[in-house]
C-alpha cells in the first residue's frame, strides 16, 4: 500500500490567477486537453491552464475526482451528478467554458442539460432576462419572424 | 453575466439546444437574439408539416430554405396536393433529407417521387402507410424512382373497392399489392434494412420467398395482418435472411410438430426482436428459441395462447440479457410465477404485463425491487390494487413511465405507495380507475417531482389536484370526463403554469371565469380541448386566440360553433379552430 502511495504519479496545474494545484495524474487525465499535452509531452511539470480560474478549477477537481473512482455505484455517480450542477447559473456558465476548453465530456454533457432544463418552454423575453441576452431584433424583425413561425414547429416527434 | 453569455462559444449553445428533446423548444429560442435565430435554424432536422402550416405559408419553399439541414420531413398530418408538396421538397437544396413520411394521403405521389428520385440520393426512408390507394404498380414505381433506398413501411393501405363494380376483371395486383408487386419491389431494392408489409391482405408466403432471396440485408420485417402467410413462410425467412434481428407477425398457428427455430444453426444469429401477436405457439416452440442462442433483447406475447409457465421460464431463464418484455393477455400468469420469472429480469427496462388479469400489487413491488433498470411498467386492466399486504418495498429511481389504465382495484392507498417507489417519475397514465380520488393525485405530485405528463381520462372521482407548490415540470394534464370541475381547475391555475396541453373534454363543472384565469396563467400554452364544456362560454375562443399567442390548438366548448371563414381568420392569428 505504502510503496503504491509514493509511485503516484503527480501533476501541477496552475490556473489563470497563478493559483498552483497539485493532483493524481490519473484524476488529472481524465480531461482529454490535459491527457494530450502529457503525452505529447509538451507539457512541463507545471500545466498551465490559461482559460480556467482557481474557483473554477477546485470544482473541476472535486468533480474529477468522484469519476475516477470505480468504488461508486453507477446510482451514487448519478447522484453526485445531479448534486454537482444544482449551482447558479453564472457557474455552471463557467464549468461549461473550463469543461470545454479540457475537453471533459460527461461534465460538459450534464452541465448543458442543466442549461437546456433551463431554457426549456420558457418565453423569449424570460431566456432574455434570465441569461442577460440583448435582442438584437429590430420590431419589424421579430414580427417577420413570427410570422414565419407560424405552424412551423408543430407535431409529435415519434423518435 | 452578460460576460459570461458572450463568452460562451457557439459550440457549447448548440450542445445545448441539442439537448431540447423536441423542435417545439426552438421556436421561442429563435426569438432571443440573431445568434439563436441562426442556431435553431440549422439545428432543426425535423419538419412536421401539418394543414395550417400550408394553409398560412401557401408553400414551404421559405421553410426548407430556412431549415437548410433538415433530415426528416413529416407529410402524415398534412391534407391537400401532396404531390406538389413533395416537388417542392425535390427542388430543394436540402443537403441531409433522409426520411419522408407521407401515410395517411390519398395514395403514392409518383411525379413527386420521380423527381426525388433525381436529386435527393440522401434519402433512405420511405413511409407510406396507411394509404387510401396502393397497388403494384405504386410498388414499382417507389422501386423504380429510389432504388437505393433502406427502409420502408407499405402498411395497412385501406384499399377500399366500393367503386369497383365488376371485381372479378381486376387482378389483385390492380386493387392491391399482390406478391408480384413484392417481387418487383424486392428485385429493386437490394439495399432494404426495413420493411414493413403488414395489413396487405393478397400477399402470401411467395412475397417472404423473393425478400429473403433479394434483399440480402434485411434485418427488420412486420408482417402483421397478412392472413395468407403461413408459418412456411416465416420458416423460410428465418432460414434465409442471415442478418436478420427483429420479425413480428401474428395470427399463425405454429404447430407442435414444427418450430421455425428448430434448426438451430440455420436460424439468424443477430436476431435481437421477436414480436407474437395473436399466435398459438406452445412450450416446445419456446423451447426451441430458448435453444437457438440468439442475441434477443426484445420479446412480445401478446394475445398468444398455448404455452404454459414452463415454456416462458425457460425461455426468460436463457435470455437473461432481454430489455423489453411483454406479456400481453397472458391468463395464467400469477404474482407467484412473476415473482419467479423476475430474477431472470435483471436487465430489463421495459415491461407490459397488461390484461394479465391475475396480477396485483405483489407484481407491481416485485418487478420495481428486482429490475433495478426498469424505466418503464404497463400494467393495463389487471388486478392492481388487490392483495395489498404491506411489504418492505424499495425505491427504484430508474421507473419514468407508468401506464396504469384500467384498473378498477386501484386506490389511492395503492397510487401513494406507487408514486414513493417511483420517485422520478415523469408519465403517468390513470386512465379510467375509478376508484382514484383527488388524495391519490395530490401524492403523487407530492412524492414525484419530475412529472410532465399526466392522463387521469374519465377518473370521476378526480375532482382536483391537492394544493402546494407549483409543478413546474407538468406540460400535458388529460383530464376529458374526469371529476374536476371549477374547483379543481383553479387549482391547475395555480400550480401548473408550464402546461402545454390541457384537455378537459367534458368537465361540465368548469366555467369560463375559471378556464380564462387558468389560461391567463399558463404562458406558454398550445393546446386547450374544451369540448362539451357546456357551462363554458364559446365567446372564449375570440378571447383566447387574442390574449395567449401560445395556443395552436383549440377545440371549442361546442359542435359547429365557427363558420369556415372565422376559423381561418383564427389561424390567420396562430390558432386552429376545430370542431367542437
Amino acid at each position: 500500500m505504502a510503496t503504491t502511495t509514493t509511485e503516484t504519479k503527480m501533476l501541477t496545474l496552475c490556473t489563470s490567477d497563478k493559483q498552483q494545484f497539485q493532483i493524481e495524474e490519473t484524476i488529472a487525465l481524465q480531461a482529454v486537453t490535459i491527457r494530450n499535452m502529457v503525452e505529447d509531452e509538451c507539457a512541463s511539470n507545471v500545466i498551465p491552464l490559461p482559460n480556467v480560474n482557481s474557483k473554477i478549477m477546485i470544482q473541476i477537481i472535486e468533480y474529477l475526482k468522484k469519476h475516477v473512482d470505480s468504488s461508486v455505484s453507477k446510482e451514487d455517480m448519478e447522484k453526485f451528478d445531479s448534486a454537482f450542477v444544482e449551482k447558479k447559473l453564472s457557474e455552471i456558465f463557467d464549468i461549461i467554458l473550463a469543461a470545454n476548453y479540457l475537453n471533459i465530456k460527461n461534465l460538459l454533457d450534464i452541465c448543458c442539460q442543466r442549461v437546456a432544463d433551463v431554457m426549456k418552454n420558457k418565453s423569449p423575453e424570460w431566456v432574455r432576462r434570465t441569461f442577460n441576452i440583448v435582442n438584437d431584433f429590430t420590431a419589424e424583425e421579430e414580427a417577420k419572424i413570427r410570422k414565419e413561425h407560424e405552424w412551423a414547429f408543430e407535431g409529435v416527434d415519434e423518435d | 453575466m452578460a460576460k459570461k453569455f458572450k463568452d460562451l462559444p457557439e459550440e457549447c449553445w448548440e450542445m445545448i439546444f441539442n439537448r431540447l428533446d423536441h423542435h417545439s423548444y426552438f421556436e421561442p429560442l429563435s426569438l432571443v437574439c440573431q445568434q439563436f435565430l441562426s442556431l435553431t435554424n440549422r439545428l432543426r432536422t425535423r419538419l412536421n408539416l401539418i394543414h395550417p402550416t400550408i394553409l398560412i405559408h401557401g408553400t414551404i419553399s421559405k421553410l426548407l430554405q430556412r431549415f437548410r439541414y433538415l433530415k426528416a420531413i413529416d407529410l402524415s398530418n398534412c391534407r391537400g396536393e401532396i404531390d406538389d408538396i413533395i416537388l417542392e421538397i425535390a427542388c430543394s437544396s436540402l443537403l441531409n433529407l433522409e426520411f419522408i413520411d407521407f401515410s395517411n394521403q390519398k395514395s403514392v405521389p409518383i411525379k413527386g417521387l420521380i423527381e426525388l428520385g433525381l436529386s435527393m440520393k440522401s434519402l433512405r426512408v420511405l413511409k407510406c402507410a396507411n394509404l387510401c390507394v396502393l397497388r403494384n404498380s405504386d410498388l414499382v414505381a417507389i422501386a423504380d424512382s429510389l432504388p437505393w433506398l433502406e427502409e420502408l413501411d407499405i402498411s395497412y393501405p385501406s384499399n377500399n373497392f366500393d367503386w369497383i363494380r365488376e371485381i372479378d376483371v381486376w387482378t389483385s395486383g390492380e386493387v392491391g399489392v399482390a406478391d408480384s408487386g413484392i417481387e418487383a419491389l424486392s428485385a429493386n431494392l437490394k439495399n432494404l434494412h426495413k420493411l414493413n408489409i403488414s395489413g396487405n391482405h393478397f400477399i402470401t408466403d411467395r412475397s417472404l420467398v423473393a425478400l429473403s432471396l433479394n434483399c440480402l440485408l434485411l434485418r427488420e420485417l412486420a408482417v402483421l395482418d397478412c392472413s395468407f402467410i403461413t408459418q412456411n413462410g416465416i420458416h423460410f425467412v428465418l432460414r434465409n435472411s442471415p442478418n436478420l434481428s427483429s420479425i413480428s407477425v401474428n395470427g399463425i398457428h405454429i404447430p407442435l410438430t414444427s418450430s421455425p427455430f428448430e434448426d438451430l444453426l440455420s436460424c439468424p444469429r443477430a436476431l435481437r426482436t421477436l414480436d407474437f401477436y395473436d399466435m398459438v405457439i406452445s412450450d416446445v416452440f419456446l423451447y426451441s428459441i430458448a435453444k437457438a442462442s440468439i442475441p434477443l433483447k426484445r420479446l412480445s406475447l401478446s394475445c398468444c395462447t398455448n404455452f404454459t409457465f414452463s415454456g416462458i421460464s425457460s425461455l426468460l431463464c436463457t435470455y437473461q440479457s432481454l430489455e423489453y418484455l411483454a406479456l400481453v393477455k397472458v391468463d395464467f400468469l400469477t404474482d407467484q410465477y412473476m415473482s419467479d420469472l423476475s430474477r431472470y429480469l435483471c436487465n430489463l427496462v421495459t415491461i407490459k404485463l397488461s390484461s394479465c388479469y391475475k396480477l396485483t400489487n405483489l407484481t407491481f413491488f416485485t418487478i420495481a425491487r428486482t429490475c433495478s433498470l426498469l424505466k418503464e411498467i404497463e400494467m393495463k386492466r389487471t388486478k392492481l390494487g388487490k392483495e395489498d399486504l404491506f411489504i418492505d418495498f424499495t425505491k427504484n429511481p430508474r421507473i419514468k413511465c407508468l401506464n396504469l389504465a384500467r384498473n378498477p382495484y386501484l386506490s389511492d392507498g395503492c397510487l401513494k405507495k406507487f408514486a414513493s417507489i417511483c420517485p422520478n417519475l415523469e408519465i403517468l397514465d390513470l386512465s379510467s380507475c375509478s376508484d382514484i380520488t383527488e388524495v391519490g393525485i395530490a401524492e403523487i405530485f407530492k412524492s414525484c417531482c419530475d412529472v410532465r405528463h399526466v392522463q387521469i381520462n374519465f377518473c370521476a372521482g378526480v375532482k382536483n389536484i391537492g394544493t402546494g407548490s407549483e409543478l413546474p415540470k407538468l406540460e400535458i394534464l388529460c383530464a376529458p370526463r374526469s371529476g374536476i370541475a371549477n374547483e379543481g381547475l383553479a387549482a391547475i391555475g395555480k400550480r401548473c403554469h408550464r402546461l402545454l396541453k390541457l384537455d378537459l373534454e367534458g368537465c361540465v363543472g368548469v366555467t369560463t371565469r375559471v378556464v380564462e384565469e387558468v389560461v391567463s396563467a399558463c404562458e406558454t400554452l398550445r393546446e386547450i380541448n374544451l369540448k362539451g364544456c357546456h357551462n363554458v362560454n364559446v365567446g372564449i375562443v375570440d378571447w383566447m386566440v387574442f390574449s395567449r399567442p401560445s395556443l395552436r390548438k383549440i377545440i371549442p366548448p361546442s359542435y359547429s360553433s365557427f363558420t369556415k371563414n372565422q376559423k381561418n381568420f383564427f389561424l390567420r392569428h396562430g390558432s386552429l379552430v376545430w370542431d367542437g
